[in-house]
């Protein structure tokens, strides 16, 4: 029997992530049907039928794997209450596997991706990218019909790999686009088959800042908001994921978005703001919180008081009073300070909901005026 | 392998038909043509306790018979005996392509080509399932061949052919002579039509 505790090289990682990053490593080498079948498995808790049909795909396919991969799959086989002895059958071969897949991005592969995927990226926590690419190649030893279109995902340390893997595809065929989707999360090295298909593709959908750094999207506890789904947040609403959309656009939507979803662009201003400007912003690193309300921090400061002092009055001022311009003759306040109390967070995040509030009304206002921007913004947010 | 446990695993698995998910089925035949059967003993008899698919004694007899040897669990496959009767089939069939299938059906005359005069096969056939009423939802193509010998590896190799073209869960029934054939089956067979006939003649599956 294969030795299960020799510390494969993917210790720390959870069961359904192992097995999932094993189906990354194994992707163009088993059939499509089998990676997508195996990670719906996974994302439903079935890890053991996932791992059983990934190792009989291997086993009757004579498919050879590296002795690392079947220790890998014996492990996950005896950690899922499995038979471990299957992986004892599979075709073990230590010649690294060169890929012979041929990719394309001509004819369109992401061709109608973003639209379908549109409510699932807004809820779908921390994905970075969505890419396409066509495979000339057939996979596996029962390949399905080419070409085959790769969906290439990319996520945050905040997204959970198998669960996107079977929500973007399944998202995709109810808008009958047939691909395999390939998510990788962070700390996992692409394959060649991944590098490949990557130099290939042609993007989807990209978040806003995700091609000027990655650090920016990063979890900051200060202001990671505590309250379930329960409390709607409008500035989470925003759907800024979507950094080349309108406002008008996002603030439409009325279904609430979990709060988890992490902003990472602020969401563009209204063109004719009667707003003055607001880039006073010192270098320092935002918070989320910060980049949802777009707010200098004296005005946030300003408001901040008036909602507690007087929670009318900061209506008042959150409702785009005049008076909210004034000069502020308060201190500044460090908003990255860790002492701010759960209370603070509460009446910031009652802030947002007030200025969220301002800004529909804003856009409903501009709209009346024939301001409004037109469908092509909807069309721009599939980066170049 | 032992040509009397392959026969009896295959029959096994034509009489899931329309039991097992398609999804599993194509893919157990698939293993049961490339000769796995040491992956089908460990898996197959788990499949259908989580499926909640219950055997009737003659499924019964032929699971012990073409898996025990190559090391199921006998508390699975012993689990797997039913006591009531097995569900009838519960799809309904049509002859004729839906409107979907183009005017020229490339699967059929690929199917056509590969097997027509063929050793060891008798009458291919084709039917379309349907769940619940025709016309409504998805027609899914059913092809119903009699062969002699090699059935797993005729099947498995139809499944592949069929899986290029498109279909990704294909159901291909390669049917034994003197097979006590299932409900499911007698209802395909009732609304097919005639793909081809093999070097076998006189296997009829319909009578004339």
């Amino acid at each position: 029997m294969v030795e299960v505790h020799d510390g494969p090289p993917m210790d720390g990682f959870s069961v359904p992530l192992r097995l999932h990053n094993l189906l990354l490593a194994l992707a163009g080498r088993i059939d499509d049907s089998a990676l997508t079948e195996a990670r719906e498995l996974i994302a439903r808790a079935h890890i053991d039928e996932a791992v059983e049909l990934t190792t009989g795909t291997l086993i009757a396919g004579q498919i050879p794997v590296s002795s690392t991969e079947q220790r890998e799959l014996a492990l996950v086989l005896e950690m899922s209450r499995s038979d471990a002895t299957l992986a004892n059958d599979l075709l073990v071969d230590e010649t690294e596997p060169v890929n012979t897949h041929r990719f394309t991005g001509e004819n369109s592969p992401e061709f109608g991706i973003a639209e379908a995927l549109d409510r699932t990226l807004q809820v779908l926590p921390d994905v970075r990218s969505v890419h396409a690419v066509w495979r000339n190649t057939p996979a596996g030893s029962v390949p399905g019909a080419l070409p085959q279109r790769v969906v290439l995902v990319e996520l945050g340390p905040e997204g959970n790999p198998p669960a996107v893997a079977f929500r973007v595809d399944t998202a995709l065929r109810r808008a009958g686009i047939h691909s395999v989707v390939e998510v990788s999360g962070p700390g996992v090295a692409h394959s060649e088959y991944h590098q490949a298909a990557s130099a290939a593709a042609s993007p989807a959908w990209v978040t806003g800042s995700a091609t000027s750094t990655t650090s920016a999207y990063r979890p900051e506890p200060v202001a990671k908001p505590s309250a379930p789904a329960a409390s709607p947040e409008p500035v989470a609403e925003s759907g800024s994921r979507h950094s080349m959309r309108s406002s008008a656009t996002t603030t439409a939507s009325p279904e609430p978005v979990a709060p988890v979803v992490p902003i990472v662009s602020p969401p563009p201003p209204p063109p004719p703001a009667p707003e003055p400007p607001r880039k006073v912003r010192s270098e320092r690193a935002e918070t989320r919180a910060e980049r949802t309300a777009d707010l200098t921090p004296a005005e946030v400061a300003q408001l901040r008081q008036a909602l507690a002092e007087d929670p009318e009055k900061g209506r008042e001022i959150a409702a785009g009073k005049p008076s909210m311009h004034e000069v502020v003759e308060l201190p500044a306040l460090d908003l990255d300070d860790p002492s701010l109390s759960e209370r603070d967070r509460a009446l910031l995040r009652e802030l947002h909901a007030e200025l969220a509030e301002r800004e529909r009304a804003e856009a409903a206002k501009m709209r009346l005026n024939g301001a409004s921007r037109s469908g092509g913004d909807q069309r721009g947010w599939t980066a170049p | 392998m032992d040509p009397d446990i392959e026969q009896s695993t295959h029959e096994l698995l034509l009489r899931l038909a329309g039991r097992l998910p398609d999804q599993l089925l194509w893919r157990f035949r698939d293993w049961l043509g490339e000769g796995a059967m040491g992956t089908l003993a460990r898996t197959l008899p788990r499949s259908l306790l989580k499926h909640r698919i219950d055997l009737d004694q003659t499924e019964y007899r032929l699971l012990v018979a073409g898996l025990i040897p190559h090391g199921a669990d006998w508390h699975q496959v012993s689990s797997t005996l039913g006591v009531d009767d097995v569900t009838e089939n519960r799809y309904t069939f049509t002859s004729s392509a839906p409107e979907w299938v183009n005017s020229v059906d490339s699967v059929s005359v690929l199917i056509h080509a590969t097997l027509r005069g063929r050793p060891d096969v008798g009458e291919v056939r084709q039917s379309w399932r349907h769940v619940g009423v025709v016309g409504q939802g998805t027609a899914k193509r059913v092809l119903l061949i009699t062969a002699l010998s090699g059935l797993p590896r005729l099947t498995g190799e139809l499944q592949r052919v069929l899986r290029v073209l498109g279909d990704e869960e294909p159901s291909v029934e390669v049917i034994p002579p003197r097979f006590d054939l299932p409900g499911y089956h007698r209802a395909a067979l009732a609304d097919s039509e005639l793909v081809c006939v093999g070097a076998v003649a006189g296997n009829r599956l319909v009578a004339a």
